[in-house]
């Protein structure tokens, strides 16, 4: 398979890669310790929720710093239909999250996504924090008390590892085969230049809506696992605006637009944070932070672009004799 | 009677809000303007500020008015120090320039941050007001907090000092390389140093914004977020790239937040103005000002 261009993500490479490491997942329950086995839970969490990111901010283009709007709803659809009894521990009321996090999407996404990539940025971002803050002062969701979700006695931590090991192949399988369908040509088309797109005779709204709503289905599904993993929902907890960030960092940190780009992104990045939060205790972010910094002056591509060389990294030094304009063109056109 | 008062109080309130927004706002708008980039460490650099100030107070006794000009000078040194490090490479690479700039920005606020937060924990802190201020005075029967009046006063000179700042040569190339960059080049701007300038300007303005925010509230490393997102409600409003219009509509918030309290409770604060920018976002992208100076891409 061809690794350059257009087609720089989606190598046969990167799948075999990525099966391997599941099927070491999958049978690691058994045998690694439990401390391993919850960092590897929030680690897939964040894996599957930065393949959704990457959909919209990756391959459609649309930066958004709302995501967690629909972490949230998921979650919160699981929490309510616990506490008002409406059905217990059932995948229904996962899915749920995920058709009401979708349901979400639509309707944001009709007046949200006539805006350009900025102004979407910020509304998403203001739309995240209306929802945490209605949420946390409305009696229905039990305002700042947070939610309590029963537990299966006795515990066991493997239903819920199976279940986050399932839900992220299952996402990871879905965005390889949405990107490598004429869907995702749609989207980077439609990423790369709009306008022409329009002319091309695609109707760029509407598969802006459709990638939000795919996304947000993936969000709310995650977040509906990780009420039941975590038995406590909590406003500031489930819409929380670093979550938003942290996905960002994660997709571009490793490289969006690629398969393996927000896994990786999102193995390194809450690595930092573990030894951030092992060495430097209480400003662990740090480490996260000086990561960033690197990365984004030196391979704007992220990890995954520069590897590839799909996009040009940076030498600083080598601004000192360019032109005013910036980057040369020789070096930008690439592969 | 009572209405009135309340009224009137709630009027005041929101005045004097809104010229700490007003200052915040117009700090991004000029970074936005002259560099489209959305400065996401802007609110860092502002509580930033506050601590440089609370620490002089704590460790020189130096008095917090008498800080703002020390303040003034090193964030202006400050921000032209990020702008050529860190914020130029970012930018030199046009196909990922948003996206480079705002990891950047947000990289650089975390750092500020957590810098804080191992430095001197993350306690609440008060920048307290010099002693031989009056708690407040009375303009016409209506108590008055001498701090927040100072404020606006300091806003209100920050905004004259600015309108004479655009009419300088300085100033013209600014507004030039907000409207069209390249022209600005071809009419022999050096946009490099009119950015680091710019961005030097702006961290200025959100130095003295911090000092303003400190001495009425009480603030901790982490608070910086939030401000930053309150900033980027005001410059929105304004329309992003509008000068004048950030500066009008940090005033539009304050009093929409300070007369939305009064029908809903204080903990929706913070809601009303995420309400108004959604709002102004879905009805008018271009803000109060009605004059998209940038279509984003």
């Amino acid at each position: 398979m061809r690794s350059k261009g257009i087609y720089a993500h989606i190598t046969r490479r990167s799948l075999v890669v990525i099966a391997i490491s599941y099927a070491i997942l999958a049978t690691m329950q058994f045998f690694a310790s439990p401390s391993i086995i919850a960092y590897a839970m929030l680690l897939l969490m964040y894996v599957a929720l930065s393949q959704a990111y990457n959909l919209v901010s990756g391959y459609v283009g649309d930066l958004s710093f709302g995501h967690t709007a629909f972490f949230g709803v998921g979650a919160f659809t699981v929490a309510l239909s616990e506490y008002y009894g409406f059905s217990h521990f059932s995948p229904v009321n996962v899915a749920l999250g995920g058709v009401f996090a979708a349901f979400l999407a639509i309707l944001i996404g009709f007046p949200f996504l006539r805006l350009k990539g900025t102004y979407f940025a910020i509304g998403s971002l203001a739309l995240a924090e209306v929802m945490r803050i209605a949420f946390l002062n409305s009696d229905f969701t039990l305002s700042s008390r947070g939610i309590y979700i029963p537990i299966i006695e006795p515990y066991s931590r493997i239903p819920y590892y199976s279940a986050i090991v399932g839900i992220s192949a299952a996402v990871t399988i879905i965005v390889y085969l949405i990107i490598n369908s004429r869907l995702g040509i749609t989207f980077i088309a439609i990423r790369d230049d709009p306008d022409v797109a329009r002319v091309m005779g695609i109707n760029v709204t509407l598969y802006r809506i459709l990638s939000l709503t795919m996304s947000a289905f993936i969000c709310g599904v995650v977040g509906g696992w990780f009420a039941y993993y975590n038995a406590y929902v909590y406003p500031n907890n489930v819409f929380n605006m670093t979550l938003s960030f942290e996905l960002m960092v994660m997709t571009f940190f490793g490289g969006a637009g690629t398969i393996l780009g927000p896994i990786i992104g999102a193995v390194i990045v809450l690595f930092a944070e573990e030894i951030g939060r092992t060495y430097i205790l209480v400003g662990y972010p740090l480490i996260l932070a000086i990561l960033i910094m690197i990365t984004f002056m030196f391979m704007p591509g992220g990890i995954i672009g520069t590897l590839t060389k799909s996009t040009p990294a940076v030498n600083p030094f080598s601004r000192l004799s360019r032109s005013r304009k910036g980057v040369d063109l020789a070096e930008h056109t690439g592969s | 009677m009572d209405i009135l008062t309340t009224a009137v109080q709630a009027f005041l309130n929101g005045i004097f809000e809104g010229s700490v927004y007003a200052i915040l706002g117009l700090g991004l708008t000029l970074m936005f303007g002259v560099m489209r980039i959305l400065n996401l460490a802007s609110g860092a650099l502002v509580i930033s500020a506050a601590f440089l100030s609370y620490w002089l107070l704590q460790l020189l006794g130096i008095d917090p008015y008498l800080s703002i000009p020390i303040v003034l000078v090193s964030f202006f040194a400050l921000g032209i120090c990020i702008a050529k490090g860190v914020v130029e490479v970012s930018m030199s690479s046009p196909q990922y320039q948003i996206v480079g700039t705002v990891m950047v920005t947000y990289g650089l606020a975390l750092l500020i941050e957590n810098i804080e937060v191992i430095a001197w924990k993350a306690n609440y802190r008060a920048l307290t007001p010099p002693a031989y201020l009056p708690t407040s005075i009375s303009i016409a029967g209506v108590m008055i907090n001498t701090i927040r009046l100072s404020s606006l006063i300091i806003t209100v000179a920050v905004a004259v000092g600015f309108t004479f700042l655009l009419k300088t040569r300085f100033g013209t190339a600014m507004r030039a390389c907000t409207q069209n960059r390249e022209m600005a080049g071809v009419m022999g701007v050096n946009y490099q140093s009119i950015s680091a300038i710019t961005f030097g300007i702006a961290a200025a303005l959100g130095g003295i914004a911090g000092v303003l925010y400190g001495l009425t509230e009480l603030v901790n490393p982490y608070s910086g977020m939030m401000l930053t997102i309150k900033g980027l409600t005001v410059a929105v409003l304004g329309g992003l790239g509008s000068f004048y219009g950030a500066l009008l509509a940090g005033f539009v918030l304050g009093l929409a937040e300070s007369f939305g309290v009064l029908f809903v409770s204080a903990a929706y604060k913070d809601l009303i103005g995420f309400v108004i920018l959604i709002v102004i976002l879905l009805l008018s992208p271009g803000g109060l000002s009605r004059k998209e100076f940038y279509t984003p891409t």
